[in-house]
């Protein structure tokens, strides 16, 4: 089943309150989601003998992650307002094929920042980002425990990535110019720390559902914002 | 006449590779999910694009240098799908080599077939010992003034079987010497068959017979009027990125009357700055004739530069010029080439 998708954005900026790390605020808050998702799919995975050890009955897999009204797995992000540049961490993130499948499924790095793409499963992996500002990346893994790094240069969101031995396998790569995003939690909750007091575009992004933004006044307090994506049936 | 009688002399280079057993594990645990255990490509696989059949023999035209970078650094460089990852991180070089070696005895009798290492950069004048599969357009312009003399020629080769291919020559002259006129010149039709060749000594030799059709108008230039035989043989030699191209071959008219009897030659240096594939290759020609009743020798040089064209390497162009050395009188000469490998995919892939 396909998902329609329209989007609605919600947002609600309260007053000031207690600022959590010195020299800039807190935007925290949930990503929301209206609509109903469909059904997860079983995906069978017997083309490969070591997935489909991992998965007899088949691989049961679904693009949202909702509980509890929120969304998993969304990218926030300060799409504009961001002044100046930022060093990019030296600690690399880890995309990881475990289960034959991506863990996470959404990946966000700051240009510049490595990212380790790690196999875990005894059977052949590849990992193909298909971007469309950086360059394209298919690397091999056929051992498990294999890990190889990644550095892309240039901000993008999204980067699809796919397995192309193992189909049902997706995931998604963002590649931010700055350090203010996250990534959603269970619920649909994130926080972005450190963001210098100022006026900002955030934008709420999920790799099935069309982008929400809205505008944020950061005054070195917590300020808390609520995103809702809709997902519209039968599309 | 050359009797084109082949000599069997099996290189089994690929099945005498040592880690081939090691390239077999390899290629169980990593490609066949793609490729499929018989290398024709794994039926189950869901995906748009379909892996070239491995056991189709035409694919021993490509240089092993050719398939270890594939295998290390996926499609893309070569022009070739991205859906086919780079290994490189996964396999040491020897693990590459040993892979190869264990895909290319997918084609069964490969042993028959000239290896793709074998088939040297083509210069401009030298004639090639490998059998190929491609268009070739030339250009070649000299002289200067009322003596200016320009040509178009379109050579089509294609291969049959492992060692045999047919060639089809037809030179449009389009600026001709003042006396002489534009046109269709004479028609060769040519055969050639390998003779020997050898993998791990990187040599190669042929045998080819040409028929030249007495087409071409008389009155313009265009032809001599007479059939003509143009036996020859072709040998190539790689030590490293150095090559060596030879040809000895005759030209003889059935009537030397009307046009002269000739023992030609031609040998040439070239040196790949690079994998054979994609590099920048300079040359060196000496090119000669003798004519047989007079004894006249008239021979020169050829200076040149070719340069695939594209990512995979199957369209490539070049440029020389000749510099006249006997008689000296003879004109400069430029040409051109531009040739597409139509056995290794259409026109368009791979740019």
């Amino acid at each position: 089943m396909r998902v329609h998708v329209a989007l609605v954005a919600t947002m609600l900026v309260s007053g000031q309150a207690q600022a959590e790390t010195s020299g800039g605020g807190v935007i925290k808050g949930r990503v929301l989601v209206r609509g109903t998702p469909p059904a997860p799919r079983k995906v069978p995975v017997s083309a490969d003998a070591q997935c489909q050890a991992l998965h007899p009955q088949g691989l049961e897999q679904s693009d949202f992650s909702v509980s509890n009204g929120g969304l998993a797995d969304v990218l926030v992000y300060l799409k504009s307002g961001v002044q100046g540049s930022f060093k990019a961490p030296a600690e690399p993130k880890v995309l990881d094929q475990k289960g034959c499948q991506y863990s996470p499924g959404l990946v966000a790095i700051q240009a510049g920042q490595a990212l380790t793409i790690r196999n875990s499963d005894q059977t052949l992996h590849n990992v193909h980002f298909r971007p469309a500002l950086n360059k394209e990346i298919n690397v091999g893994q056929p051992r498990a425990g294999m890990e190889s790094s990644r550095v892309f240069p240039k901000p993008e969101v999204l980067v699809p990535i796919g397995c192309d031995v193992h189909p049902w396998m997706r995931a998604n790569l963002a590649v931010l110019s700055h350090p203010f995003f996250a990534v959603s939690t269970a619920g649909g909750a994130f926080e972005i720390r450190n963001v210098p007091p100022g006026t900002y575009e955030i934008e709420a992004r999920h790799g099935k559902l069309k982008p929400v933004s809205a505008k944020v006044d950061v005054t070195g307090a917590t300020t808390p914002v609520e995103l809702t994506l809709v997902i519209e049936p039968g599309k | 006449m050359i009797a084109l009688v082949s000599v069997l002399l099996l290189a089994g280079w690929a099945t005498s590779h040592p880690g081939i057993e090691k390239g077999r594990q390899i290629f169980a645990q990593s490609c066949t999910q793609c490729h499929g255990q018989d290398g024709r490509g794994n039926p189950q696989w869901e995906s748009e694009v379909r892996p070239v059949d491995m056991t189709d023999c035409g694919t021993t035209a490509e240089p092993t240098e050719l398939w270890e970078s594939i295998v290390r650094s996926g499609g893309p460089p070569h022009g070739l799908s991205s859906v086919m990852p780079a290994f490189g991180e996964a396999f040491d070089k020897e693990e590459v080599s040993a892979v190869v070696a264990y895909l290319r005895t997918f084609c069964t009798t490969a042993d028959r077939y000239p290896a793709g290492d074998l088939n040297f950069r083509r210069l401009l004048k030298t004639g090639k010992a490998f059998p190929e599969a491609e268009w070739v357009l030339r250009l070649s312009d000299g002289g200067k003034g009322r003596a200016r003399e320009g040509e178009l020629e379109l050579a089509y080769e294609n291969r049959i079987g492992p060692r045999f291919q047919y060639e089809i020559e037809a030179p449009l002259r389009y600026a001709a010497p003042e006396g002489e006129g534009r046109g269709l010149g004479d028609l060769t039709l040519a055969a050639k068959q390998v003779l020997h060749f050898d993998v791990p000594r990187k040599e190669i030799l042929a045998a080819s017979l040409g028929v030249t059709l007495p087409n071409g108008s008389e009155s313009k230039g265009l032809g001599n009027g007479v059939w003509a035989l143009s036996p020859s043989l072709a040998y190539g030699r790689a030590w490293g990125r150095n090559l060596l191209q030879a040809t000895v071959g005759a030209e003889l008219p059935t009537d030397s009357s009307k046009a002269p009897r000739l023992a030609t030659y031609a040998i040439g240096l070239s040196r790949a700055l690079g994998p054979a594939r994609s590099a920048w290759t300079p040359g060196v020609e000496w090119v000669g004739e003798v004519e047989t009743r007079t004894g006249e020798h008239r021979y020169g040089v050829w200076l040149e530069l070719s340069k695939p064209l594209n990512r995979l390497g199957h369209v490539i162009a070049a440029a020389g010029v000749q510099i006249p050395v006997r008689p000296r009188s003879d004109p400069t000469r430029l040409e051109l080439y531009l040739l597409w490998d139509f056995g290794d995919g259409p026109f368009w892939i791979g740019w």
